[in-house]
């Protein structure tokens, strides 16, 4: 089709005075999906503006009826759902009563014959959510008897019955899966309650397919249909009909059905339900256990069954792992009591052992999670008792007292039970143990590449649950889970287990129990550990192999620091071997050293500083007298990992003067180069556009911020030293990028040369406002290093061009303000004069540029608000009205970050505000409607429901100033004060009404008393609110019945009188005037 | 316990490279190093025999070098060559360059036998303390890179190939100690001048060869806009007791250590003890020259002589038994306390209570501290200097105003 012909086409289509041109239609579809580029583009556009025509639905039928073409019938359907979903209570009832008909019509005549069911299963599909769309509204009031018709028609063919199946099916979801957010409260649980009542039909036909049919695709459908109805229907249906029993002989060996029967059965498995239950689930068990024997022999090698399996199989493992899991969880017990019963518990957990050893992760979690809870309930329910430490108690046979506390006696029952398994499950856990924790390289805005430790949660959450679990089991029996590790370990050195990966894994595995055991055992398992590993590394040829065991002997001896602290003389051969490592060239060993070596200084930095037996002085003194030697050939950020380490252990020092001389020798190299470079700039200041010199420049300072960051407030001697030449560096570094950029346009902040100086200036505000951060002095700090600062940061932050001021200013200062609170409220007016203006001009034409500025600005705001109220109080009203303005600004974001600030912020000023009376009262008189006004903005829309417990919690907040007479003045000059609540009430009912004409009178007024009855409960307030959220996506036409209104105003009115008899149960909280009369004498 | 520090201190290590100076001294080290390691001497006779019938393309090295160009390269570097060359552990290998800038310095092995020949074949170079690296100037730049290959700068410089103005296809390779403080790069060794590798001639030749070539660049020893950085060539020295020693005294910078080099080594690459180090206060024991206190001064606490040296390491070791046995003791009459008790000795509540308190102090210390944030490094290597030579606007702004630094102080002492 010719471009211009179909823009021209596209008219007739959308002139609904004329018939319909199928033809037509069906090229615009066809040219929509087959066609590219332009013609695409313009068939796009046509069909979207038919689909949003208003009258589009009148032509569904034709379409349906007599196109040929798939797609457009599907396109047809789509413009039907939207119809429903917002306008069907607008349009006339003989319409609704059409378009109903129409679709049950259609929906029989297509699935009443099989093949046909099969040909059209999408379209079917479409079909059958249309008439769920339908039914939410006209069931059960306009479609009383909906269920027992379809049920009717079911037994008339099979095929139909089958599709009738999926529509019950996507009944139940609709209602009781997804109905939250969907439907309102009230409704949901009307059709919850209808469904209920109207199951025992239901259940009567999926009993009789079940019983009956030979139809395998029927069956499939109704146990797909029974799956979803199993969570909610009520237990009789389960454990008083024969159900188990069928599913179990009946489906769960057919290998069509097995799956969706073991789904509906770990459905079943998970019904918590009193004891009246307990022969139906121990039946569940044994039947199921039973009949999965036959079905897969308890001696299968399940590995390599599911590695070779087909997709079926491996998810029938799946479903396998989970039913024994759930079950277990929930009702072992049940077993555990029944001796007889012991022998099938035992095998259900071998199964899950060998399911442990499939090597997909997402099954292994399955099983994992079981293993934890197991694991933990074991030793929980006896914490102390140990099996390891029987055999001493055979050694005093003597003794009477230990005699009746022999191993089977002492061990508690359940453990006895376990007992025999748990080593195997130990061997799972050591011999898949997860990684850790992973170091990445990455390259950071500044282009420099920086290493960064993975936020891959996923990984690391395996870790940390295995650990745990591992950690438990070693408790329950430590020389098992010694002696698997000496075994695996064995495998390494011996040559039939070796490979990176299992090394790593049993390495990783060995570290993660440390201090689960007794400090004895401990460091008896950890010298032979340490000596096969050391044997290990020797035998080994290659520097790569030999890397990897070093890291690895590295790994395990940082993961004991309490076995380091115990051996000096051990620790300091680590240290040295660490710090020889630190010359290795080999790929990764320098960064293994460092890493090592600070994790180390981390657990054990004390006794670096203390004199240890043996030993002349400190062996601080040795690394600072070696340290040019040690960091010679290490990378800058490998130093300044070494920095951080060093100063970890000189922050253990307690005596002060001790600690300043030890800070003086640690920062002796970089101040060196430091005042090489100042000197020379004092004689020309050209020094500072060399990029070598602020390369360095910006060295020293990182090394500066990781010394900071350890030693924490005594770095301030250190600070001291290099304050103010560190802020003239910063004013001269900032007055060049400002040059450049003003002769050679913004593109130049790209140059290498710009982006190090930039780098320093960032440094240098991080390297303030850590210490600020750690520093425990907050006057001394306000009175020697605020003004020096705020003179070299603010103006020059101010004068600059938008793209050369460093958004981390406005972080700095938040975290003075957060740090030195009242202390530095009088400067405040300073800091505000600078950066708020300026800083609002950048952020208020969009909610996306200069992202770290919006987010940082509002942090700033937000820690004057919460610590140096006072001073927003003194500025004068333009400048606070720009305040709230910004305020208001941030929660209208979308970035979620900052529209949670502004909340935040806001929520807290209205509660300082509160707490100053004579201002209260104005602010209340001038913004309170304002606020209320822009609050609904927010909460209205939908793309801010992320902060609705937070909006929730504002508006309560609000509501309870009214109704506790917090508000003295008038809100409006047509009320009086104490008429405020009804002067707000009707506020609001004005502004909802015009925002959202589709809703009626009574409905808005329904929501408004509901939020006044809910202010004292968030939750319920919240919900309301989503409730709300629902209604205005829907006209509501002139039939209130199905809105529910009735029952809300129970549930409000109720609310209500709750709310009062708490208030009345406080004496006084209700007025006088208002308690009632009986209670007056 | 003792057993394993020994083990750990003597025979842990990635790379094989017997002597090497990253380890303490063998004759200092309180541990035994473990092994069949031929002895200095005969490895220096085997390699000196070695090198006579070595084929290496130097030059395709140097372009290598030069170019940053590595594809015609071997494949394998240094590192990967270490399986063939651990088979043959006895005997010893002439090592291969590392591929990219990493392993292309010939380092030293500790002087542990003093060889026969030392006042005759050896030649003494003073060093001060400074970092090692490889300087390459080429294309117009000069850049230097750590022992691992890690460019840690670069500038132009006199050197040829080290600058613009210069034929671009000059280079030149350069063995050097930097110190950053006195902006100096000291002149160990000469691997190529001009485009003229010198890898596989000899210590006497390289050594001359470089002398006689700073004599004719001789602004290398001038700070300029050109040549930012110092290049000062280290004087060499007979071996002989007098000639050290007053050496030693004359120094005019902080010693870090004494290199020897035997006279007929090539340059080589890693570690090889044609090569050999001391630290300034060892000097006295193992060659019996006096050095004066100045140079004892960074001698470790404790530290007298290799007698006195072993004497202590005796007594330290027996301390430790005794310690260990006493522990031992304790831990026994521990033992029996918590078997009193029942079975429950090993519970994590029945820890000894001063173990307890010390580690959660040490837990609590360690929270706040992260070793996530590591630094950040600077990688525009290829940038050349542009420092303009404006003496004229001098800043009163970058003066510190020593009044305001004293307050500062004092405000740091509260």
């Amino acid at each position: 089709m010719k471009m211009a012909t179909l823009a021209e086409q596209a008219e007739k289509l959308l002139d609904f005075s004329q018939k319909l041109d199928i033809q037509l239609l069906d090229n615009v579809v066809s040219s929509m999906y087959t066609s590219d580029g332009q013609q695409q583009r313009v068939a796009q556009e046509i069909l979207t503006s038919l689909k949003e025509h208003p009258d589009a639905w009148t032509r569904v039928d034709t379409i349906l009826e007599f196109s040929s073409n798939q797609q457009t019938k599907y396109y047809a359907l789509q413009i039907l759902e939207n119809v429903i979903k917002t306008r069907w209570k607008v349009l006339p009832r003989t319409q609704c009563e059409g378009i109903k008909k129409y679709i049950v019509g259609l929906i029989i005549k297509t699935s009443s014959e099989a093949s046909l069911l099969e040909r059209e299963k999408v379209y079917l599909g479409k079909l059958n959510m249309i008439l769920v769309q339908i039914l939410k509204y006209e069931w059960p009031r306009n479609w009383p008897s909906f269920i027992s018709d379809i049920i009717g028609a079911s037994k008339t063919n099979e095929s139909l019955c089958q599709n009738n199946m999926v529509i019950l099916k996507l009944l139940s979801e609709e209602v009781f899966d997804f109905s939250s957010g969907q439907m309102t409260q009230a409704k949901a649980k009307h059709l919850k309650d209808t469904m209920c009542s109207e199951f025992s039909q239901i259940f009567q036909l999926c009993q009789f397919v079940m019983d009956n049919s030979q139809n395998a695709p029927l069956v499939g459908a109704t146990l797909e249909t029974l799956l979803r109805f199993l969570n909610w229907i009520p237990l009789g249906y389960i454990f008083e009909t024969k159900l188990i029993t069928t599913l179990i002989y009946k489906f769960l060996n057919v290998p069509m059905f097995r799956n969706i029967t073991m789904k509906c059965l770990t459905e079943i498995a998970g019904v918590q339900a009193s004891q009246n239950y307990d022969e139906q689930f121990i039946q569940l068990f044994t039947l199921g256990m039973t009949q999965l024997k036959q079905m897969l022999p308890v001696d299968t090698n399940i590995k390599e069954a599911y590695q070779g399996g087909t997709d079926d199989e491996q998810n029938f493992i799946q479903n396998l792992s989970l039913f024994l899991c759930t079950f277990l969880k929930e009702h072992a017990q049940l077993v555990e009591k029944k001796q007889e019963l012991h022998q099938l518990l035992v095998e259900a957990l071998q199964y899950l052992i060998l399911i442990s050893h499939v090597e997909e992760v997402e099954i292994f979690k399955i099983c994992l999670e079981y293993w934890s809870s197991l694991a933990s309930d074991l030793y929980k329910e006896n914490p102390f008792s140990d099996l390891s430490s029987a055999p001493l108690i055979v050694s005093f046979p003597e003794s009477p007292s230990f005699m009746s506390r022999g191993q089977n006696q002492d061990m508690p029952m359940r453990r006895q039970l376990y007992n025999p398994l748990l080593s195997k499950v130990r061997l799972v856990m050591i011999s898949r143990m997860a990684k850790p924790e992973e170091v990445l390289v990455v390259e950071n805005d500044q282009g420099e590449v920086v290493r960064e430790f993975m936020k891959d949660t996923d990984s690391i959450n395996l870790y940390k649950n295995m650990r745990e679990t591992l950690v438990y089991l070693t408790h329950l029996d430590y020389t098992d889970t010694e002696n698997i590790m000496t075994e695996k370990l064995h495998n390494q050195v011996n040559g039939t287990e070796w490979s990176w990966k299992n090394l790593n894994t049993i390495c990783w595995a060995i570290g993660s129990i440390s201090g689960a055991m007794h400090e004895d055992d401990e460091k008896r398992f950890l010298v032979t550990v340490i000596k096969d590993l050391l044997g290990l590394c020797e035998q080994k040829r290659g520097k790569d192999n030999k890397a990897i065991v070093a890291s690895n002997i590295m790994y395990v001896v940082g993961q004991y620091p309490r076995f380091l602290r115990a051996h000096w003389r051990f620790l300091k051969t680590v240290v040295n071997k660490l710090f020889e490592f630190m010359h290795e060239t080999h790929d990764g060993v320098q960064d293994m050293a460092c890493d090592t070596f600070i994790k180390i200084a981390q657990k054990c930095r004390r006794h670096f500083v203390q004199v240890q037996v043996g030993e002349v002085m400190p062996f601080i003194e040795e690394i600072l007298n070696g340290i040019n030697t040690i960091i010679c050939d290490l990378q800058p950020q490998q130093v300044h990992t070494f920095y951080e380490a060093v100063g970890l252990m000189i922050g253990a020092q307690v005596d002060q003067v001790a600690q300043e001389h030890l800070i003086e020798r640690y920062m002796l190299l970089p101040n060196q180069v430091w005042d090489g470079i100042i000197n020379q700039a004092t004689h020309n200041v050209q020094v500072l556009k060399d990029p070598e010199a602020v390369k360095q420049l910006a060295n020293i300072l990182k090394t500066n911020v990781r010394a900071c960051k350890a030693l924490g407030h005594p770095y301030v001697v250190q600070l001291g030293r290099i304050y103010l030449d560190m802020l003239n560096v910063y004013k001269v570094m900032s007055e060049n990028i400002s040059s450049a950029i003003a002769t050679n346009g913004e593109s130049v902040t790209k140059q290498p040369l710009i982006r190090s100086m930039r780098t320093v200036k960032k440094e240098t505000l991080k390297l303030i406002s850590g210490w600020v951060n750690r520093s425990n002095d907050p006057k001394m700090v306000a009175e020697n290093f605020i003004h020096p600062l705020l003179e070299a940061v603010l103006l020059d932050y101010q004068r600059n061009v938008p793209t050369a001021r460093e958004p981390e200013v406005l972080s700095t200062m938040a975290t003075i303000v957060n740090s030195l609170k009242s202390h530095i409220t009088k400067d405040i007016p300073q800091i505000f004069d600078a950066v708020f203006e300026c800083t609002l001009t950048m952020i208020n034409k969009d909610f996306e540029e200069f992202p770290e500025h919006r987010t940082n600005f509002f942090l700033l705001l937000q820690a004057v608000t919460q610590h140096s109220f006072q001073a927003l109080l003194n500025i004068p009203p333009a400048q606070f009205k720009l305040v709230l303005d910004s305020i208001i600004w941030a929660f209208k974001h979308t970035m979620r970050n900052v529209a949670d600030t502004g909340l935040d912020i806001l929520y807290v000023l209205l509660q300082n505000i509160s707490r100053e009376e004579g201002t209260a009262q104005s602010f209340y008189q001038t913004y309170f409607t304002d606020i209320l006004q822009h609050l609904f903005s927010v909460i209205t829309d939908s793309s801010h429901t992320a902060g609705l417990t937070m909006q929730a919690t504002i508006l309560a907040y609000m509501f309870n100033l009214l109704e506790h007479g917090k508000i003295t003045v008038q809100l409006s000059s047509s009320h009086p004060a104490n008429q405020n609540i009804v002067y707000v009430q009707e506020f609001l009912l004005s502004l909802l009404k015009t925002a959202f004409p589709h809703l009626n009178e009574q409905q808005i007024k329904v929501f408004i008393q509901g939020l006044f009855s809910f202010d004292q409960d968030c939750n319920a307030l919240k919900e309301h609110l989503r409730d709300f959220l629902v209604q205005i996506r829907e006209f509501a036409g002139e039939d209130l019945e199905d809105l529910f209104l009735e029952e809300r105003e129970n549930v409000i009115r109720s609310a209500q009188d709750e709310k009062r008899k708490q208030q009345l149960a406080v004496p006084g909280i209700v007025g006088p005037h208002e308690v009632p009369e009986e209670m007056q004498d | 316990m003792e057993e394993l520090t020994a083990a750990l201190a003597s025979s842990f290590e990635v790379s094989n490279d017997p002597n090497k100076t990253s380890a303490p001294h063998p004759r200092y080290s309180q541990y035994k190093q473990k092994g069949p390691k031929s002895d200095q001497e005969t490895r220096r006779k085997q390699l000196l025999e070695k090198q006579k019938n070595r084929r290496y393309d130097f030059m395709n090295l140097v372009r290598n070098l030069t170019d940053n160009n590595w594809s015609n390269s071997d494949e394998k570097g240094a590192d990967e060559d270490v399986t063939q060359n651990e088979e043959m552990e006895i005997e010893t290998q002439l090592q291969k360059p590392g591929r990219f800038y990493k392993d292309q310095l010939m380092l030293s092995e500790w002087l542990v036998e003093v060889p026969s020949d030392f006042s005759s074949e050896w030649i003494t170079v003073l060093c001060p303390v400074a970092r090692r690296c490889l300087i390459v100037a080429s294309r117009g730049t000069t850049r230097a890179f750590t022992k691992s290959g890690y460019c840690i700068n670069s500038f132009p410089s006199h050197l040829p190939g080290g600058n613009r103005k210069g034929h671009c296809r000059d280079s030149t390779i350069l063995d050097c100690l930097y110190s950053e403080a006195a902006k100096t790069f000291y002149i160990l060794d000469l691997m190529c001048w001009n485009g003229h590798a010198v890898y596989d001639s000899e210590t006497e030749f390289r050594f001359y060869w470089l002398h006689e070539k700073l004599q004719e660049f001789s602004e290398l020893g001038q700070i300029s806009k050109i040549n930012p950085y110092l290049f000062v060539g280290l004087p060499s020295f007979r071996c002989t007791q007098e000639d050290i020693a007053s050496a030693v005294d004359a120094a005019t910078f902080e010693i870090d250590g004494v290199l020897f080099f035997h006279k007929r080594t090539h340059y080589n690459f890693g570690s090889t003890p044609l090569v050999v180090w001391l630290k300034p206060y060892m000097l006295e024991e193992i060659l019996g020259i006096k050095v004066c206190d100045r140079q004892k001064s960074h001698m470790p606490e404790g530290y007298t002589n290799y007698a006195n040296h072993m004497k202590q390491v005796e007594e330290d070791r027996l301390r430790a038994q005794r310690e260990k046995e006493q522990r031992l003791q304790t831990g026994i009459s521990h033992r029996g306390k918590g078997r009193g008790r029942g079975g429950g000795r090993r519970g994590k509540y029945h820890r000894s209570k001063a173990m307890d308190t010390s580690q959660k102090e040490e837990n609590e210390l360690g929270d706040d501290m992260d070793a996530s944030e590591l630094g950040i490094s600077d990688r525009n290597g290829d940038q050349s200097t542009t420092t303009t030579a404006e003496h004229s606007s001098s800043i009163q702004n970058l003066l510190v105003d020593s009044n305001d630094m004293k307050i500062l102080n004092k405000a740091a002492k509260f």
